[in-house]
């Protein structure tokens, strides 16, 4: 304790030393720590990525909850990095926690709101978690957003990926939104094109699916995929005599493709229907007639929310009664056009009921639909 | 025309002869060297850390780096350093209240190396505990080779010990009110603002050096219901109890390692290492003070079985590393143990009250305040730490109901604080923050009696006198025409009637209660002023009764105490009887 005991007053130039000393050693020790900080960072950022390497690696195996603890651990290391945390978000997706992928993309879009793939990952992580609404949001921001690298690309995919989900969804207006700035694309690709034109006509516009098959058609006459879509475009806006060139085109082309032979085999069965084709004799006519106020009778029959107590009732009855009366050789045209417009009105009583599954009853249904229109 | 040096001589004359300017600059000093030097701690024992522990290395390493970690600094501790031992706040508060402000280079330098080899090894001990002594050693070398008075040194430890904890525990605010509460037990101390500018200095080179980054990184957690805080309220309790098993299986424990022969001393600390090593070879989260777990478990990544066997593992880790004489705190380690158990509280209440309760997150960081309240028993900078550690104000409501709980089980179950507990083991009793305040939460209402009827000042002295001996009173009180003036002592009235002078009455003997130019230093208390008060101003009045005077009227007397009275309430001789009114 000999140090202990009171001091003597030092003089003024040891004290003046010992403040040089000690700013010395400020200066010293600032530059060490600087060094050693970077050093720390380095080694933290070094094993946060072989962290993240090892994530990758297991989520490509299949192994994603394996996964998810690598991220976190990377995560762990580097806290801001967005890659780490997208990582962490999509493996928990994929390891069936859409929550945790949600929790853990939240303060990550609070620091980045425009971040386009973390948009993305809470798009499908929200989706994963059956919220279409808040995941349809997210897609919008992911594809507003900024990315790194070749942001046209990266936009297009994931406005595609919302396309797919729209037309999942059936929201046929949000999904023709989406598809029309597709249309802007400088130079799109064939497949693009060809996508895109499908879609077109799932969101209900095979005006626009038409004429982009055909600019495929254009530059290339022998694409059995344009001429199947073509004649798919065709159909939809109930041209089935060109649909059916289409499609027999492109099954020339493509003999054994059982895709575009079901379309033309339903463009046929189509064709073999429609009583308003021109040229049918007048006893063929009565006959495609008869036969869809049958189709409409026995869609009318299996339709349990069909109103027992409308004009529904009399209205079959009478039809069936129509159809029992033996055909003659006069009035063919009248009796034609009158089971014509039973069927029409038999059919339109029966809307909302569920479609058939039986390939007759679909193809007088297109021919119905025709009709009315 | 003065010379460069000659002004220069002249300006450091001048700072050392001007006490204010240089406290200014000595706590920008010491805040800036001790936060580097608190840093380079960090940096250093972190790298050492990762080359012990590379990723992926083997099993066996967890229980061999421990076990030698406390072998070789062991043997340093018992052979050269034994100042270097256990935490160092202890040792900071020696240094402080008995040493005169003496810490050694020596000790600094061997607690700085061997703390930092100790930790990195996984040794289950803190970082704030040495860094605190680490930082308190500083000032005090600095203090003395700049020829300060012991006194100057002395207040120079605070100083550094504020700038210690704002750089290792990244909490500023919490460091000063930590220094103010428990190094020197006094929150009006006079070397608050020396105290808040070292640690504001220290924290903004720790964010220079490292960044803007808080220790733990917490998602924003809410109250979900009002009967929540019930729930919080049993976290209370569990932390409290939590909190003095620990304490007690630590001094238990280490009073059991005193009692082992002395050559022992250097292989002590291995049973540490070895205890935590085994530990660790299983739940490798026991070792070191685990501060990457506690922010796994904020953000809510909790397994209720795992993280209540990792409280318990703590508690009895941390217990036997630190009682087995390794060089490290119980700081950290406390936040480790109150995170599992709020975690475990959290955990329960997911469970029984889905959709009720806030994460189980949220309980983990009520649980490390709770902890500290319960173990450190520092009620105020447990609740400001965790404010600063976490940066969530929406959750200090549950945190000042939870603490509070733990802090007063703990009192009741434990009633010597740890730190004062841990320096009575080593024979030196140190007054702690509560014991420090015992005599200041004693009123004088407590122990005052009824004032007799006073005098008149017109009384003649012989009357006076008189009546005084009758009642064997040594002062009485008087009144005047305005009402109570104040006392008159009895040894005045025999030394006027003996000399003749003053006047045949008491009225120019009497000790006016109020000074109306300072009405608070006047030979008088109040029922709320500390019976500390009531003997200051005995001595400096000369009285051995004061009366008790209203503070909304000095001139009404509520009562008298008396010198007796007060030594009877520090359990010397008995009181008088108060019903007598005798003085």
């Amino acid at each position: 304790m000999s140090d202990a005991t009171a001091p003597p007053a030092a003089s003024t130039r040891t004290f003046l030393v010992t403040f040089t000393l000690v700013l010395g050693a400020v200066f010293a020790l600032f530059v060490f720590d600087t060094f050693l900080a970077g050093v720390q960072r380095r080694a933290g950022a070094s094993e946060a990525a072989a962290r993240y390497r090892e994530g990758t690696a297991l989520m490509a195996a299949g192994r994603p909850a394996q996964a998810v603890e690598k991220f976190k651990a990377a995560l762990a290391i580097e806290r801001l990095d967005a890659d780490y945390a997208r990582g962490v978000a999509d493996a928990a997706r994929a390891a069936g926690r859409p929550a945790d992928a949600v929790q853990v993309l939240g303060p990550l879009l609070e620091r980045e709101p425009t971040n386009g793939a973390a948009n993305l990952s809470m798009a499908r992580a929200l989706l994963a978690a059956r919220d279409t609404d808040q995941a349809v949001s997210y897609y919008h921001r992911a594809i507003y957003g900024l990315w790194p690298g070749d942001a046209t690309a990266a936009r297009r995919a994931v406005r595609l990926e919302l396309v797919d989900l729209l037309a999942g969804r059936g929201s046929r207006q949000e999904l023709l939104a989406e598809l029309l700035p597709l249309e802007d694309e400088e130079n799109p690709d064939t497949a693009l094109q060809r996508r895109r034109a499908h879609l077109f006509i799932a969101a209900g516009s095979p005006e626009r699916a038409a004429q982009v098959f055909r600019q495929l058609l254009r530059r290339d006459r022998t694409d059995a995929d344009a001429l199947a879509g073509l004649g798919q475009a065709e159909a939809a806006q109930g041209n089935y005599g060109s649909a059916q060139t289409h499609l027999m085109a492109a099954s020339r082309l493509r003999a054994g493709d059982a895709a575009i032979a079901a379309q033309l085999a339903q463009v046929d069965r189509v064709r073999d229907m429609d009583p308003t084709l021109r040229g049918l004799a007048p006893a063929e006519r009565r006959r495609r007639s008869a036969m869809l106020l049958g189709a409409a009778l026995v869609a009318a029959d299996r339709c349990p929310a069909a109103p027992a107590d409308s004009a529904l009732p009399p209205l079959m009855d009478s039809a069936r009664a129509e159809l029992a009366r033996p055909a003659r050789a006069v009035g063919l045209a009248a009796a034609a056009e009158g089971m014509m417009d039973r069927a029409e009105q038999i059919w339109a009583m029966r809307e909302g009921c569920p479609e058939d599954g039986n390939a007759d009853q679909r193809a007088a249904a297109l021919v119905l639909d025709k009709l009315r229109e | 025309m003065r010379s460069l040096p000659d002004l220069l001589w002249r300006a450091v004359d001048r700072l050392r002869g001007r006490e204010d300017q240089l406290a200014l600059v000595l706590s920008l000093m010491i805040g800036a060297v001790v936060g580097l030097v608190v840093v380079a701690f960090i940096l250093l024992t972190g790298r050492l850390a990762a080359h012990i522990y590379p990723a992926g290395s083997a099993g066996w390493r967890r229980i061999a780096a421990p076990v030698l970690g406390a072998l070789i600094t062991g043997w340093f501790l018992a052979r050269h350093f034994p100042g270097a031992r256990g935490s160092g706040i202890p040792q900071t508060k020696a240094a402080l209240l008995i040493e005169d402000g003496f810490i050694s280079m020596r000790t600094v330098l061997a607690k700085f190396f061997l703390c930092c080899g100790s930790l990195a090894s996984g040794i289950a001990l803190g970082r704030e505990g040495p860094s605190v002594h680490v930082g308190a050693g500083i000032s005090s070398v600095i203090g003395r080779r700049l020829g300060l008075t012991r006194e100057q040194v002395r207040w120079l430890l605070p100083v550094g010990t504020s700038a210690a904890l704002a750089a290792a525990f990244n909490t500023p605010i919490a460091a000063v009110l930590f220094s103010l509460e428990e190094i020197i037990g006094d929150l009006h101390a006079p070397v608050l603002g020396s105290v808040v500018i070292s640690s504001a200095t220290s924290w903004m080179v720790l964010h220079l050096v490292l960044g803007d980054e808080p220790l733990f990184h917490v998602a924003a957690y809410h109250l979900v219901n009002p009967a929540e805080l019930g729930i919080y309220a049993v976290l209370g309790i569990v932390g409290g109890l939590g909190s003095a098993v620990f304490v007690k299986l630590l001094l238990g424990l280490r009073l059991r390692f005193r009692a082992l022969p002395p050559r022992t001393l250097w292989l002590q600390p291995a049973v540490g290492g070895l205890t935590v090593g085994v530990m660790g070879y299983f739940i490798p989260q026991v070792l070191g003070v685990g501060y990457d777990e506690i922010g796994r478990i904020l953000n809510g990544d909790i397994i209720l079985r795992t993280v209540l066997l990792l409280a318990a593992l703590k508690i009895v880790a941390t217990a036997v590393c630190y009682a087995s004489g390794n060089a490290g705190g119980i700081f950290g380690p406390s936040l480790f143990i109150g995170a599992m158990l709020g975690g475990t509280v959290g955990g329960v209440a997911q469970l029984l009250f889905p959709g009720h309760t806030a994460g189980a997150g949220a309980y983990a960081l009520v649980g490390m305040g709770t902890a500290f309240a319960g173990i450190v028993r520092t009620p105020l900078t447990s609740v400001i730490m965790i404010f600063e550690v976490t940066r969530d104000y929406s959750i200090i409501v549950p945190l000042m109901v939870s603490n509070l709980i733990a802090f007063f089980i703990s009192a009741r179950l434990q009633p010597v604080p740890v730190y004062e507990a841990l320096a009575q083991q080593d024979g030196l009793h140190l007054p702690g923050a509560e014991s420090r305040s015992a005599s200041e939460r004693v009123p004088v209402r407590r122990v005052m009696r009824a004032a007799p009827a006073p005098l008149a000042d017109t009384t003649e002295l012989a009357d006076a006198l008189a009546r005084m001996r009758e009642a064997g009173a040594d002062a009485w009180p008087v009144a005047g025409r305005e009402g109570f003036r104040g006392m008159v002592g009895r040894d005045a009235v025999e030394g006027a009637l003996a000399s003749g002078e003053g006047g045949p009455t008491i009225a120019g003997l009497v000790r006016e209660a109020a000074d109306p130019g300072e009405p608070e230093s006047g030979a008088h208390v109040h029922p709320d002023h500390a019976i500390g008060v009531a003997l200051a101003r005995m001595g400096a009045a000369g009285l051995a009764a004061l009366p008790v005077v209203s503070r909304r009227n000095a001139r009404e007397l509520l009562g008298i105490v008396t010198l007796q009275d007060l030594l009877a309430e520090f359990g010397l001789g008995a009181p008088r009887d108060a019903r007598s009114g005798d003085v």
